[in-house]
């Protein structure tokens, strides 16, 4: 390998790999699983320079390479859900709580956003939301984040997460309810 | 009527359905009757659909979504190593 290429690369590492890194912890909020990750990514892109056009973005690509890698580990550990977890059983509770037993709101005043037209251009707003799915039970947010996946619909992901079709949307709902409950009490405006 | 009735915790999972798979008719009637009477309801769909647009928005891109950058000088370190010790 040249050595040019050899610095060059080395170079993305100094540059990339802090942006990197924080993205994949981001999307899994485990520090070590990010880690892996990110190493993974770079080796990939390492051994597949080759196919990399000098003319685009390094930051682009390594992000692609590690986008996949992300999805990879989603499908990975939806594979080992096969109960209730633990941190769901308390997520479960407190959306429970929702509701009294006739299944109507327990909190009757209306619990509304304010500014609710403008608010995904408030940058205060996302921040709190981006917490908020980051503390979700990892199941639901599996549920939740690949439903927004490209190329991807229900029934593909549901066999990825090894769920029937109801407890699918079932999760939504529980993952939404969560996200509901954690915006209320982390943002005012 | 009562057989058209809906619970709040049912009608708003039943938001979420209706995006992933079709409702029956009936199950359609039910949702309408009570989100058309039903604020809160109505509120939670409204919230569902902004969380919605968040995802789809952000859609996995590391520039539009917000995250804290953090460093990481000893993972820089490894994969340099990494990198060298493939070299040789």
């Amino acid at each position: 390998m040249n050595k040019n290429i050899n610095n060059q690369f080395t170079e993305w590492v100094n540059i990339y790999s802090d942006i990197l890194y924080s993205w994949a912890y981001h999307k899994t909020s485990n520090k070590e699983i990010a880690e892996d990750i990110v190493q993974e990514t770079f080796m990939a892109a390492f051994k597949s320079l080759n196919n990399f056009k000098f003319d685009s973005q390094p930051k682009t690509w390594l992000f692609s390479i590690l986008n996949n890698k992300i999805i990879d580990y989603y499908r990975k550990s939806a594979k080992n859900i096969v109960n209730t977890t633990k941190d769901e059983q308390v997520f479960m509770k407190a959306t429970d709580e929702l509701f009294n037993s006739d299944g109507h709101w327990t909190n009757t005043s209306l619990s509304t956003w304010q500014d609710e037209e403008h608010l995904l251009d408030n940058q205060d707003f996302n921040t709190v939301l981006s917490l908020c799915i980051g503390k979700l039970p990892n199941n639901w947010r599996l549920a939740i984040e690949s439903k927004y996946q490209k190329d991807k619909n229900a029934s593909e992901i549901c066999k990825e997460l090894n769920i029937t079709s109801s407890n699918y949307w079932q999760m939504i709902h529980r993952a939404k309810l969560q996200l509901k409950i954690c915006i209320e009490k982390n943002w005012t405006n | 009527m009562s057989f058209l009735k809906l619970s709040c915790k049912k009608a708003t999972e039943m938001v979420e359905q209706e995006k992933i798979e079709s409702l029956s008719f009936v199950d359609k009637v039910k949702l309408k009757l009570h989100l058309s009477v039903c604020k809160a309801c109505q509120n939670y769909k409204k919230q569902s659909l902004l969380i919605d647009e968040f995802f789809s928005k952000t859609n996995n891109d590391p520039e539009t979504e917000h995250f804290h950058i953090e460093e990481n000088p000893h993972l820089k370190e490894t994969i340099i190593k990494k990198i060298n010790e493939t070299q040789s």
